[in-house]
């Protein structure tokens, strides 16, 4: 009996416990919530700071902070308020990227947001935004976030893959006009196909006699393993490849094609995008390409530009801006972007900074950037750069040149744009 | 016995009670974070039926996970927007997955049978990546709505938080009543008996085959349903939800939670979501945080949170 | 034509041995020790950039190989160290706990390599011999690759001698079959579970140096090869060295043509055959009926 009464007690107890227990979490969800200070303007930076892609997350963070510390420091904040930045890591998975968004919104106040270079999360991201009446800069490629999936409350100052596959098209068309056979690769999936489709489109405008004589598409984020595809590559007359290949995917493919002979073969290799750590990666392995970043410092010289490499050199390093110039420039405009329209506005309410935002010009690292009303989209000069191997150089390439293409020339109407 | 069942009778009517409740002080952040363990502990709960009463290990439950999820959204994206049809769909399309893979599954033994339900999870997440015309591939279907229910003459929106939430708790509760029902019942008592020994089982005259099936079957219709509610919550679909590292979280939960306790699923769930949000936001390499507090919890708690609460005030949860 | 099939029928045979050097450590263990090691991906990677970080260190000075090695054992040491204190506390335990440990090394592997190494891409210089290519059926074939094929063959041979002809061999093969019984004979069970295991993580280390010298090094790579690792094994029969090396050959030549010829079948092909063979064989093409 006594066992029993002890075991009531025992259970009472417990009971208790779990009451603190709720308790304690009500509380510190509350708490949590009040924390959130009025003063500072705050902007979300959500991207992958982990796992694979960390390499693109992680300038994100830092072009991000680079900005917000030149504005306070330089004009005291915007509009007398300091600039915060708040960085999540949603490892490229667009749950994350919601649930990250979310707790930015809901827990710190944020409604200003920034990163995310992956399509797939921009489109997980779209509902969430206009739920939460916030506002995002995207840096990713696909035409449908300007086109068939725009929203209102999303904005994009970097180009899609149809600009940069027109781009691409005109430049090497321009510079190898007697390059008729072309090969392709790509990754397996959405951006890979829509990348290298735009680019076959706009040669085939360009010169109707061009032919594709091969169309390979290896697993996304394969990393390894092309040698088959290579080889296929290698048993046709193709004098041209261009590839959308990019990150991890298009070192190995690189370095798996380098020995192949695959570059002896072709005239020309043009990537579609293709992030600065690369070459810094492959160093002595590199081969002669032609693609395109974001950003390359000597292509630019306004007085955004040098704000934003002296600022990153001075603060993280001369080998770290190299490596990851594109992707924090993306970041640091994006927060520029914001504070021209909060003062263009001269207001911090949601409306008033979307109003702002169409059609607003205003100064990057770019030049004077302008955002059109009718889709949310940047124009601006695009930059493709020529690498060549070069066993002088310490790295084991140099840049032979860079083009600087007009992106307007691309940008069709709006209403062309849905279409797509 | 009966003074007991009540004791725990009233324990869980007083979570559910509490779960209601918090709605009303939770800011919303907090809220969707709830709504989210919720589902997440419904995925839990199906982990812990079949490994725990069955015995058998699935490696493979981001399968049905991910077949509700794109049921739902592939149903509200071309045929309705009140949520019967679609959450139908989900358990009818993942019932009739589930018994396809579970009969070719339940036939083999303990080790193979984790390892073949993982093959069929990464078959469908190729499925799903590649069929880009109709999965939308590595995109996934994003806007899924929340759609509407009608009950007689009343329209409930539940675009809104609130309203989504308190679905979700309703069938969350459902669920949990009849997982408790399944598990008391001679039912559970028989899967019991194969998780201890199949072959004895066997000879006492059960068809140890169906009734592992039936089980697997159950434990997937689950998971297809906290896929479904998944999809409209984050209000997208795509490929990852059914790759292998999405089969692993539940496993996770349940063991921090407690394997062998029924409440270890959802204290479970509680704990490694509230963890992993929070973690992310105040350390930057969170996954080698979580992976310390992991191992610990293996090396010494054993029997997860709750099996360390049973040990220590004697009762069953 | 020929040409053309015979590369690739050579390439696949190269990437088939690679695959298996990478998954006869997760073999090893296995029918060794009964367990499943979830963090074998990890495993690999981190051998790469183990490798990597050494190259860095000491220019290409060394030969290839010895990086190779030395990296194998610098994993094969920190495989020593998790058994003792990691894996000999749940022998006892149940076999899901096995699996969970692993399942969160894993975790603490990639996160530890986060912190090293940071997330930038990273690719090996390779030594002047080892780089360009050789003229086979008239078209350039990487030297590297006819390298890989080399030293895996080198290394399973050396790896069957062990096994076959070696006391600790034998002792291990015994120990496999009935632990119990062979400690009677006095023989220290526990030792031969931590060289064992210790070896199932050198090899790994050893063919994540070996594998990704010529593709790109990046965090979460792991993930990838443990499912092929597992396809490997699964088809092979799990605990057949001799199953592993004809699954690995199957799929390596297989993925090469599927990527020429069939790719979108390709991606899902081991799984299908690992279904297929769980289906019909479920002990794999050389394993041993339960």
């Amino acid at each position: 009996m006594t066992k029993g009464v002890k075991r009531v007690s025992k259970r009472k107890r417990l009971l208790g416990i779990l009451s603190l227990v709720c308790l304690g979490m009500t509380i510190g969800f509350s708490i949590s919530s009040q924390a959130e200070v009025k003063q500072p303007i705050k902007i979300g930076i959500i991207g992958p700071m982990t796992g694979l892609f960390s390499a693109m997350g992680e300038p994100m963070g830092k072009g991000a902070l680079l900005a917000a510390k030149l504005i306070n420091e330089e004009k005291g904040g915007i509009l007398g308020r300091k600039v915060e930045i708040l960085i999540r890591d949603d490892e490229m998975r667009p749950a994350i990227s919601i649930r990250m968004a979310r707790e930015l919104n809901k827990q710190h106040g944020v409604y200003l947001f920034g990163g995310v270079n992956s399509s797939a999360n921009v489109l997980a991201l779209k509902p969430v935004m206009e739920e939460m009446n916030s506002l995002i800069q995207v840096g990713a490629e696909s035409s449908k976030i300007t086109g068939k999936d725009w929203s209102p409350n999303i904005f994009r100052l970097s180009y899609d893959n149809i600009t940069v596959g027109y781009a691409a098209a005109e430049l090497l068309h321009q510079k190898f006009p007697q390059i008729k056979k072309w090969a392709t690769i790509g990754p397996d999936y959405e951006y890979g196909h829509n990348c290298v489709e735009f680019f076959i489109e706009k040669l085939k405008e360009l010169d109707p006699s061009v032919e594709v004589v091969i169309q390979r598409w290896p697993k996304f984020g394969a990393g390894g393993g092309y040698g088959s595809h290579i080889n296929a590559i290698m048993a046709t007359e193709a004098e041209g490849l261009f590839s959308s290949l990019f990150g991890g995917d298009v070192i190995a493919f690189i370095r798996e094609a380098k020995p192949f002979g695959l570059f002896n073969k072709l005239k020309v290799y043009g990537n579609g995008h293709m992030d600065w750590d690369n070459p810094y990666a492959l160093k002595k392995d590199m081969c002669e390409i032609w693609a395109h970043e974001l950003y390359y410092g000597p292509a630019y010289n306004y007085p955004m530009s040098e704000k934003f490499e002296k600022g990153m050199i001075k603060t993280y390093g001369e080998d770290y801006f190299k490596v990851s110039q594109g992707h924090a420039m993306a970041t640091f405009e994006t927060v520029y972007a914001y504070k021209a329209a909060i003062e263009k506005a001269k207001s911090f309410k949601v409306e008033d900074i979307r109003k702002a935002l169409e059609n607003l010009t205003f100064d990057s690292p770019h030049g004077k950037k302008t955002i059109r009303a009718g889709d949310h989209q940047a124009f601006f000069d695009i930059v493709f750069y020529h690498i060549v191997p070069d066993p002088k150089e310490e790295v084991g390439w140099r840049i032979d040149s860079w083009t600087l293409i007009d992106g307007r020339k691309y940008s069709l109407t709006p209403e062309e744009r849905r279409k797509r | 016995m009966n003074h007991k069942k009540w004791q725990v009778l009233a324990i869980y009517i007083f979570v559910i009670i509490l779960l209601s409740v918090f709605p009303i002080i939770l800011p919303s952040f907090g809220l969707y974070l709830l709504n989210e363990i919720l589902i997440y502990a419904i995925f839990s709960y199906a982990f812990y039926f079949l490994f725990s009463h069955v015995g058998y290990l699935s490696f493979g439950q981001a399968a049905y996970f991910a077949v509700g999820a794109y049921s739902v959204a592939l149903m509200y994206k071309h045929v309705s927007s009140t949520i019967w049809l679609p959450f139908l769909t989900a358990i009818t399309v993942t019932f009739i997955v589930a018994f396809i893979i579970g009969y070719l599954s339940v036939r083999v033994t303990k080790v193979y049978f984790a390892f073949l339900t993982l093959a069929f999870a990464q078959m469908i997440y190729t499925i799903l990546f590649l069929w880009q015309s109709f999965t939308g591939g590595d995109d996934g279907i994003p806007n899924v709505p929340r759609g509407y229910l009608n009950i007689y003459f009343m329209k409930i929106n539940l675009e809104s938080a609130h309203n989504f939430y308190y679905f979700t708790l309703i069938i969350f509760a459902i669920l949990i009543f009849i997982l408790r029902k399944l598990i008391t019942s001679y039912f559970g008592l028989a899967l019991r008996s194969i998780r201890e020994n199949i072959e004895r089982a066997s000879f006492v005259g059960f068809n140890t085959h169906r009734y592992v099936l039936i089980a697997f079957i159950i434990s997937a219709v689950y998971s297809g349903i906290a896929g479904a509610l998944q999809a409209s919550l984050a209000k997208m679909a795509y490929p990852e939800l059914s790759y292998w590292s999405t089969s692993g979280e539940p496993i996770l939960m349940t063991l921090i939670g407690g394997i062998y306790s029924f409440s270890g699923p959802f204290i479970g769930a509680l704990l490694y979501i509230f963890l992993k949000t929070y973690l992310m936001a105040i350390i930057g390499n969170w996954v080698l945080f979580l992976g310390i507090v992991l191992l610990i919890l293996l090396l010494f708690f054993r029997g997860g949170v709750m099996g360390f609460f049973e040990q220590k005030f004697g009762i069953e949860l | 034509m020929e040409a053309v099939l015979f590369i690739d029928i050579l390439y696949g045979l190269s990437r088939g041995m690679l695959y298996f050097l990478m998954a006869s450590g997760l073999t090893l263990t296995f029918s060794v020790m009964g367990i499943i090691n979830f963090a074998h991906g990890s495993f690999v990677m981190v051998g790469a950039y183990i490798t990597w970080s050494l190259i860095q260190w000491t220019g290409v000075t060394w030969p290839f190989i010895a990086f190779l090695i030395l990296s194998g054992i610098i994993v094969g040491v920190i495989g020593v160290w998790i058994e003792i204190f990691l894996l000999r506390r749940i022998y006892k335990a149940e076999q899901l706990y096995q699996l969970l440990l692993t399942f969160v090394l894993i975790l603490i592997i990639d996160g530890l390599a986060l912190e090293i190494w940071g997330g930038s891409f990273r690719s090996m210089v390779l030594p002047r011999y080892l780089a360009g290519g050789v003229s086979i059926a008239g078209r350039p074939f990487p030297k590297y690759f006819l390298f890989i094929l080399f030293s895996s063959i080198c290394i399973a041979i050396i790896l069957w001698v062990f096994l076959y002809k070696t006391k600790f061999g034998k002792v291990s093969r015994a120990a496999a079959m009935d632990a119990e019984i062979t400690s009677t004979l006095g023989i220290n069970v526990s030792l031969i579970y931590c060289g064992m295991f210790a070896m199932g993580v050198a090899l790994a280390g050893f063919s994540g140096g070996l594998g990704l010298a010529m593709s790109c090094l990046s965090l979460g790579i792991g993930a990838n090869i443990i499912v092929i690792c597992f396809a490997i094994i699964v088809i092979g029969g799990m605990g057949s060295l001799k199953g592993s090396l004809i699954a690995s050959l199957i799929l390596g030549v297989f993925e090469s043509f599927g990527d020429h010829y069939f790719p979108k079948l390709a991606m899902a092909l081991p799984f299908i055959l690992m279904s297929l063979i769980l289906i019909i064989r479920p002990q794999g093409l050389f394993g041993e009926k339960e």
